[in-house]
């Protein structure tokens, strides 16, 4: 962060410098420049009010009270590694109570966005952003709710829908050689205690936004223009939106997405433009004989997703986030964008250097002293197991990427299931976080050799333990994007309604070496997944006029291929898995070959405009789909009326070998009124 | 005794025996463009007989400058209206004042833009393509009115297409209101309409050395907030057969995207009446559209003066209107008698699926100016008229004097919605401006797809 504000300062420095100039040779070299003076402020802005409300009797399983696992009986049969048969069996229920969700979101938000014109060449713009939250759902989750729950961290024990947090520069284990500039001593309760306290410690990326649990305010856009001639140069808090996709993003590199505010539900055709997070930085374009020059140097901010236990999470709150962007708040992402015509297309090259803004997650010691529980999670039946480990193991565990809770996984078919859904293997996971951390094998844990041998494991630790919640860092990585866009507008004949004046667009993006999150999560930097990543995209876009009376409807079809890895960053050699396989081995992911999906988009506005029908999908081509119809209604100037429904589901093959049944849950119909200023 | 030399309806006569014999120069007693370019004068009255040039004469006394026309009076005039306009007053108690005609063409055209009619008269030749050129050397037309005496409807209609506002640039700040068939303002829009001259221009150079281009045109949204940075930006090729590029950057969107033909023929924002393709009755390239016939030459109701709304407009403030079911409808207009308006009749050959059956431009034979405009659907029902109204004395910001249009009125007959719109001293920071001494620097502003990014 200090390198952006010194490079910010510098600048700000010069302009004013510049401005105080009085001699009259100066003033006129500032009016060259500057333009003559041209004071004026405009401002205007929207008040909105938004509502999700759930259509579907389904939970988000990655929350507490969504959990799949919640209120039903779960045999157990549990087994150290090498133990030849079973040495406990019992039945567990979870202890925690499923939700019935009937609103997703309810929102109010507020927009202002003002224009201070200084000179003809010069002006400021500031975008303040609002949102409040009543937290009127019916069904939150509390930690407290939970008997004997205390796990670390504020995130996971009740819902926070705006803060985002992070570690305040923790050493982690073993992957990044004890960042954080304290020694590791795995003996010291003391040095624990420092390191637990450093989890979610930090509050926001950006020092433009302010948040609590249930508001947001801040400045998307708060950046000073200079333009003069062809040059445009941009200083400050900004987004930079490049390329033309909606769903997916394949030249447009530049800036994280901000998921806490309706994740990735929103309307489609706005193309994350709510989403794209901004930060403070420097955009300088230049336009010569119809080609642009853009480039810019950007603070780094990574992607903000939904917290623990809010309505639109995808991470499973089993699991205890250590987001480690305070190590990388003061790092610069940068690129170059080259556009103009060539022949008969429009040609478009792009290169950037940045942190990959979804990051990779890695086991980390959990750092917390607690020994197994005296009394495990309500057996159903078999009432509570006792074990003679209860209580041991507290500096043991603090070392290892687990901590003790019943808000942790309760059972091996948890652990196989919430595998599936994160696109892991559950058995390498386990294997990683003993191999790699002595103090596992320490508490009794080893390598297993057979899924089976590893589920028994399993259903033994959550057994003597009450449940295991896990620890991983989320670290970010660099990487180079070099991408190639090529625009061709297809004419057929006149007379054709469906094949004259298609634009037909290819984006190409290429990444060298890029890191992925291990299926194991392995905590070694060099057992990440690194592979070279190809991601296509081809789209069609056409108005297709139809009927005498009514407006073209826009039609846009698009095609995507990914080598490695889906829309959500994670790589597919841990998808296809199979947890309610007879066999445990077939449980395991077998991976995917490609991430191939298509999207289409159509509106048609009535003719007048008052009135317009949205309708789009995306559809995996392994079987998930989302589907968006959409109304919206402009009765006069100010007032503006929308609803549009979101369908999420698997419509063919196995829903965790398809990116999208992850917001499986997600089947609601959203409403919003506006009224602008 | 007075001799009468001509009786009375001998010039509405004349005009009507020349629109039967097809090719004819403006003027009833002499040959307007002649008599101007050899006269030392720039009064075109001497082209015409009183009757046409009087509306007292014209009306034998009945109608006279300084009376305005209701439903009471319209019978009078009723031939020198549309039959919307006579609609507009029987039925929506629309008013129009009368003022005496104005008869120089310096009052009826930009001075640079006359001076290059005149300079550059006879020049015009269409090419094998279609397309107007400079008959010595070949080159894109030169600037002003190529054929200021049109003999055919595409001549007549050439100098419209070839320079809408008559400036080498134009930048006008513009709010419009838009009202549902009950008269109630549903919507109401600021936005920025800039024009840039390419080729011929009045100045006779040709900006940045593009011949194959005509026209920059953009049109930029700065309110209401949801609509602001909404834009269209409009190439127009010199090459009259082919199709502008037009793209525009949609707010919702957040991004620039290319638009196709048929988009020219929507409205281009919610309750507008107002499409691309209706901009100065020739918002299309001359040569997608086709079937060019003179099908009227008639004395006609025109407003080409006093519809400047003075400091009010200046300030930005709405004027003052009246008529309709809410007295929200219609601008005062001032109008006066021209002596001679030809009406050309074309069909969008080049558009099948274009909803537009056949548009009618009506031309001030004088100045080849539009003024008035009607649309047909595709099935021959009238659909939309338009009426721009003039002002010889259009304040600018920067305080000087301009011939300019000063308010436009659009009127969907099959939906009676309608939207008018004047010209105003701002919107947001951008002021009107005529012919700048930078065009690049405008260029670079307004009129690059980079520039609708950086505005939006």
């Amino acid at each position: 962060m200090k390198k952006i504000y010194k490079v910010v300062t510098a600048l700000l420095s010069a302009i004013s410098c510049s401005a105080l100039m009085s001699a009259p040779g100066h003033a006129a070299l500032f009016e060259s420049l500057l333009g003559e003076a041209n004071l004026a402020f405009d401002y205007g802005g929207f008040i909105r009010n938004e509502n999700a409300l759930s259509i579907t009797n389904k939970e988000n399983p990655a929350n507490q009270r969504g959990n799949i696992f919640n209120g039903v009986s779960v045999r157990r049969n549990g087994a150290p590694v090498g133990s030849p048969a079973v040495i406990i069996r019992d039945t567990v229920v979870r202890p925690v109570e499923t939700a019935d969700t009937q609103w997703n979101l309810e929102y109010v938000r507020g927009q202002l966005d003002t224009t201070l014109s200084l000179t003809e060449n010069l002006k400021f713009r500031a975008e303040v952003r609002a949102i409040g939250d009543p937290t009127i759902y019916n069904d939150e989750f509390n930690h407290s709710d939970v008997p004997t729950s205390d796990m670390a961290g504020t995130l996971q024990r009740e819902p926070n829908y705006f803060e985002y947090r992070y570690d305040s520069g923790r050493a982690i284990f073993p992957g990044s050689g004890g960042r954080g500039g304290e020694p590791q001593d795995a003996n010291n309760d003391a040095f624990e205690a420092r390191q637990l306290a450093k989890l979610q410690a930090e509050e926001g990326s950006s020092p433009l936004e302010w948040a609590g649990s249930d508001y947001m305010v801040d400045l998307p856009k708060f950046y000073l223009d200079y333009q003069k001639g062809p040059l445009l140069v941009r200083l400050g808090n900004q987004q930079i939106a490049w390329g033309d996709l909606f769903f997916w993003r394949i030249m447009d590199k530049a800036n994280g997405l901000d998921l806490r505010r309706h994740s990735a539900l929103d309307f489609a055709p706005e193309e994350f433009s709510d989403k794209r997070i901004s930060s403070l930085g420097v955009r300088v374009s230049y336009v010569l004989k119809g080609w642009e020059a853009d480039s810019y140097i950007q603070r780094f901010r990574p992607t903000i997703l939904p917290n623990p236990e809010t309505p639109y999470n995808v991470v499973p709150t089993q699991f205890t986030v250590h987001d480690q962007f305070k190590l990388f708040d003061d790092e610069a992402n940068y690129g170059l964008r080259l556009r103009g015509p060539l022949g008969p297309v429009d040609v478009t090259l792009m290169a950037n250097r940045r942190y990959n803004h979804f990051g990779v997650y890695q086991w980390t010691d959990s750092d917390v002293v607690q020994g197994l529980q005296p009394n495990g999670p309500a057996g159903a039946g078999a009432g509570p197991v006792t074990t003679p480990l209860e209580g041991r193991f507290a500096g043991e565990l603090a070392d290892t990427p687990f901590e003790v809770d019943p808000t942790g996984v309760t059972s091996s078919r948890e652990f196989v299931t919430y595998g599936a859904i994160a696109r892991l293997n559950h058995v390498d996971t386990l294997n990683a976080a003993i191999d790699h951390f002595p103090a596992s094998q320490s508490a009794g844990g080893a390598h297993a050799s057979s899924a089976e041998e590893q589920e028994r494991q399993q259903d033994f630790f959550t057994q003597v333990s009450g449940g295991l919640r896990a620890h991983v860092v989320r670290d970010y990585k660099r990487e180079n994007n070099f991408g190639l866009g090529i625009s061709y507008k297809i004419r057929g004949p006149r007379s054709s309604m469906f094949f004259d004046e298609i634009d037909a667009d290819v984006e190409i993006s290429y990444t060298p070496n890029r890191k992925f999150t291990a299926t194991d999560v392995s905590p070694f930097d060099d057992e990440l997944i690194e592979e070279d990543e190809w991601e296509v995209g081809l789209v069609l876009q056409k108005f297709i006029r139809y009927s005498a009376t009514h407006p073209s409807v826009f039609f846009i079809f698009q095609y995507l291929h990914r080598t490695e890895s889906d829309i959500f960053g994670r790589h597919l050699s841990g998808y296809d898995a199979e947890p309610d396989a007879a066999d445990p081995e077939n449980r395991l992911p077998t991976g995917r070959s490609s991430f191939d999906a298509i999207a289409v988009a159509l509106q048609q506005p009535s003719p007048t405009r008052k009135w317009r029908i949205d309708f789009s999908f995306l559809y995996d081509l392994a079987g998930g789909i989302q589907v968006q119809p959409g109304l919206r209604w402009k009765p006069s100037g100010p007032l503006t009326i929308q609803a549009f429904v979101n369908w999420v589901d698997t419509v063919r093959g196995n829903e965790y070998n398809n990116a999208l049944s992850t917001l499986d849950f997600a089947d609601e119909v959203t409403t919003r009124v506006e009224y602008q200023f | 005794m007075h001799l009468i030399k001509y009786d009375f309806d001998y010039g509405r006569r004349a005009l009507l025996e020349k629109t039967l014999r097809g090719a004819a120069s403006a003027g009833v007693l002499t040959s307007l463009w002649p008599m101007i370019s050899k006269a030392t004068t720039l009064d075109t009255r001497k082209a015409y007989p009183e009757e046409l040039t009087s509306i007292e004469a014209h009306t034998k006394g009945k109608i006279k400058p300084g009376d305005t026309i209701t439903a009471d009076n319209v019978e009078h005039v009723e031939h020198l209206l549309d039959p919307i306009q006579v609609k507009q007053i029987v039925e929506w108690n629309r008013r129009i004042k009368i003022v005496e005609g104005l008869s120089h063409l310096d009052k009826l055209l930009p001075t640079p833009y006359l001076e290059a009619t005149l300079s550059n008269q006879g020049r015009a030749k269409f090419d094998k393509t279609g397309n107007v050129r400079d008959g010595k050397t070949g080159k894109p037309w030169i600037g002003g009115n190529p054929f200021p005496d049109p003999q055919t409807g595409i001549e007549a209609q050439a100098a419209m297409y070839l320079n809408w506002g008559k400036y080498d640039y134009a930048q006008y700040a513009m709010r419009e209101w838009d009202l549902g068939a009950k008269g109630n303002i549903e919507y109401q829009y600021d936005f920025l309409w800039c024009e840039l001259q390419v080729t011929s221009r009045s100045d006779g150079e040709i900006f940045r050395k593009e011949e194959d281009t005509l026209r920059y045109h953009t049109i930029l949204f700065t309110a209401p907030n949801t609509h602001a940075g909404a834009s269209f930006r409009n190439l127009t090729w010199y090459d009259q057969s082919k199709f502008p590029e037009l793209v525009g950057y949609i707010p919702d969107f957040k991004r620039v995207r290319e638009y196709p033909t048929t988009q020219r023929f929507e409205p281009i924002a919610p309750g507008m009446t107002f499409y691309l393709s209706d901009a100065w009755g020739a918002g299309d390239p001359m040569l997608t559209w086709g079937n060019y016939k003179i099908v009227e030459r008639k004395p006609m109701l025109a407003g080409w003066q006093n519809n400047w709304g003075g400091e009010g407009q200046r300030k930005n403030e709405p004027l003052p209107t009246h008529g309709g079911p809410e007295g929200k409808n219609f601008f005062e207009t001032q109008m006066e008698l021209i002596p001679e308006a030809i009406v050309v009749e074309s069909e969008p050959v080049k558009y099948p699926r274009a909803p537009v059956g056949k548009k009618q431009a009506v031309i001030d034979a004088r100045n080849g100016q539009y003024f008035r405009y009607r649309t047909t659907d595709r099935k021959g029902s009238l659909w939309k008229f338009w009426e721009s109204d003039y002002a010889p004395e259009v304040v600018f910001p920067n305080g000087k004097t301009y011939w300019s249009w000063s308010h436009v009125q659009i009127h969907d007959v099959q939906t009676n919605r309608m939207s008018r719109f004047i010209q105003v001293h701002d919107v947001a920071r951008y002021k009107g401006q005529l012919d700048v001494e930078d065009p690049e620097e405008v260029y670079n502003r307004f009129l690059t797809t980079q520039a609708l990014r950086n505005l939006a």
